[in-house]
């Protein structure tokens, strides 16, 4: 059985072993770059960023600090959750509260505002652009 | 260019603690690459737990927080000139090095894999400057809020709004928000490049430790094989906390290793410790590693050698990392006691429900293989890799028993947090397990190359034979 741990062998061991980690491993790196072809090729064009710009001149309007109420409910879908943080992000410092219970209101309706939300409930102060409504309960 | 020097203040804090702690080590050249890895970690680490203590008793006064940052530095900088003064110069350690033909090889494949990393890296962080979902939705937020803030800072824990993780440690987001503080503006360049230093510092101090610990060959094999897990680059770029975590883990493993061929092993204990209490203020996962850490390291100590080297090991390790765990009581105890994925109610219930272990058994099996997002597997490749080569059989190998037994009971931890938590079980996994595994892979990775002979001694051992 010498030939076994013979150096010839031993060393095709070893080439072998290195040969097939480093092989996977860098065909992972093959498909990382081929991945990224598939990016978003300019910086700032990403949603968040985005964001950020449909809210710019809410932030101006709003208060710095303090609480804002956020409708509508972000809980309804997995848009209305993703719009909701994005929201609570472009605004921060401001703590954004996910119920209507307190005034001013912010109205994040990037597809626009429905007829049937805003009648009764809510008055429109301000229409922000891009979808967006300060707004302020009624019979408050 | 203040992004830039805001990071040097930080690394110089790191190197200068690193110089104090573990001096002499004036000879010993070939430890400096790893410490300045390490020193970027403990710097970052150190610097983000000043921000917050600066915001909690000056508030937030951008120009003598700067002076003071700049303040400790100098002291830091005058002790490592009076303790390079009065420590005699060392000989390096003597470990086996010669030079290698596999290291020559090995290197064309690590710089392929380097520059595959970067340039992914950078792709997705121009693609998402500001992060994936949690960066945005929660560690950037929170630094947004210590930031911006100003003295509404403590706003970020208000419970009248929908803030996320109220009960996550400060680290991450208080080193964005410093950094912001020099900017004097939220620039998504901070997160980006604290991301960089995060994913590339892991890769490095993997790299070093192991050709310090090991050999240069067996460090540029498993530095190639992290860099190439597609996974830890998302995960990097993402401005996620869990590849600072997952720094800091590697980080204690390695010192812990690191400190039976160290001059100054009690030092070495000291840095250890420091990087396991930086793991506990990056997010909760890190409580869990230290309680597991101190565990493993109870057990096979006393049991290997006798409980008075216990105690002598165990001191300096608690001196390090003292510093940040008081900060993280303070923080915990003043602002954020209460965890959101354990909940003691249906606790028992949750522990008795047997088709929970079988879920959380089976996502583990699977993410096992695919956490990395590789093409290709890589876990089999690294078995077979090991049953190749061999395990070596160093004369003490304390240390590594202690780092396996570490990630082991903390994967064990993350598994009954899975079982027990009254989140949705099968969101909870799809949205968090590649992540925890990412956690521990760096370690894991040590710990494999680290216990497997190199190919040089593969090679050696039979023709010696």
């Amino acid at each position: 059985m010498n030939w076994v741990h013979s150096s010839f062998l031993v060393r095709l061991r070893i080439i072998l072993a290195i040969i097939l980690l480093l092989g996977a491993a860098l065909f992972s790196s093959d498909e990382l770059l081929k991945r990224r072809s598939s990016l978003p090729q300019q910086m700032g064009s990403d949603e968040v960023t985005a964001y950020e710009a449909r809210f710019a001149h809410a932030r101006q309007v709003l208060p710095k600090y303090g609480m804002v109420c956020y409708v509508p409910d972000y809980t309804s879908s997995d848009a209305a959750k993703r719009d909701f943080f994005l929201a609570r992000y472009a605004l921060a410092p401001l703590v954004v509260r996910n119920f209507p219970d307190c005034d001013p209101l912010i109205g994040d309706f990037p597809g626009g505002a429905p007829a049937y939300f805003l009648s009764g409930r809510y008055a429109v102060l301000q229409d922000l652009g891009h979808g967006i409504l300060l707004l302020k309960r009624n019979g408050r | 260019m203040v992004l830039f020097v805001s990071l040097l203040i930080a690394l110089g804090m790191g190197f200068s603690t690193c110089w104090i702690v573990r001096s002499p080590f004036r000879r010993l050249r070939r430890e400096l690459p790893l410490l300045a890895f390490l020193s970027l970690g403990l710097g970052l680490g150190a610097s983000s737990l000043w921000f917050f203590l600066w915001l909690v008793i000056f508030g937030p006064h951008r120009d003598a927080f700067i002076s003071s940052e700049v303040c400790i530095l100098a002291i830091l900088v005058v002790l490592v000139y009076v303790r390079a003064r009065r420590s005699k110069p060392l000989l390096p350690q003597r470990m086996q090095e010669t030079h290698s033909r596999w290291r020559d090889l090995l290197v064309a494949p690590f710089v392929v894999a380097l520059v595959a990393a970067a340039v992914a890296f950078f792709r997705y962080s121009a693609a998402a400057p500001h992060g994936s979902w949690d960066a945005w939705g929660a560690w950037n937020l929170r630094a947004r809020f210590l930031y911006l803030g100003g003295t509404h800072w403590r706003d970020v824990f208000s419970p009248l709004g929908t803030m996320p993780h109220r009960d996550y440690p400060l680290l991450l987001s208080a080193t964005v928000a410093r950094c912001w503080t020099y900017l004097q503006n939220d620039s998504p360049s901070a997160p980006i490049t604290i991301a960089f230093l995060f994913t590339f510092a892991t890769a490095g101090a993997l790299f070093c430790s192991l050709a310090l610990l090991r050999s240069r060959s067996q460090g540029l094999i498993a530095a190639t094989v992290l860099l190439a897990t597609p996974f830890f680059l998302v995960l990097g770029s993402a401005q996620y906390a869990d590849l600072p975590l997952s720094f800091f883990f590697l980080s204690s493993i390695v010192l812990l290793c690191w400190h039976g061929h160290s001059a100054t092993p009690n030092g070495t204990l000291s840095l250890a410790g420091a990087m396991a209490g930086l793991a506990v203020w990056t997010k909760n996962e890190g409580a869990l590693f230290l309680l597991c850490l101190l565990l493993s390291h109870f057990v096979f100590t006393v049991h290997a050698r006798a409980w008075k080297a216990y105690g002598h090991e165990l001191l300096p390790f608690l001196t390090g990392l003292l510093p940040a765990l008081v900060v993280v009581a303070f923080f915990k105890l003043h602002f954020a006691w209460h965890t959101e994925f354990v909940d003691i109610h249906g606790l028992f219930h949750r522990l008795r429900d047997l088709p929970r272990y079988k879920t959380v058994v089976s996502a583990i099996g699977s993410g096992l293989l695919h956490f990395g997002a590789w093409p290709l597997s890589i876990p089999p490749f690294l078995i077979a890799y090991v049953l190749l080569l061999g395990l070596q059989q160093q004369e003490d190998r304390l240390a590594a028993k202690i780092g396996l037994a570490t990630v082991a009971l903390t994967g064990l931890g993350y598994f009954f947090i899975y079982v027990t938590t009254q989140m949705s079980l099968r969101w909870l996994l799809l949205t968090s397990l590649a992540r925890l595994f990412t956690q521990l892979y760096p370690s894991a990775l040590f710990l494999i190359f680290f216990l497997t002979r190199t190919p040089e001694e593969a090679l050696g051992q039979t023709l010696d034979g």
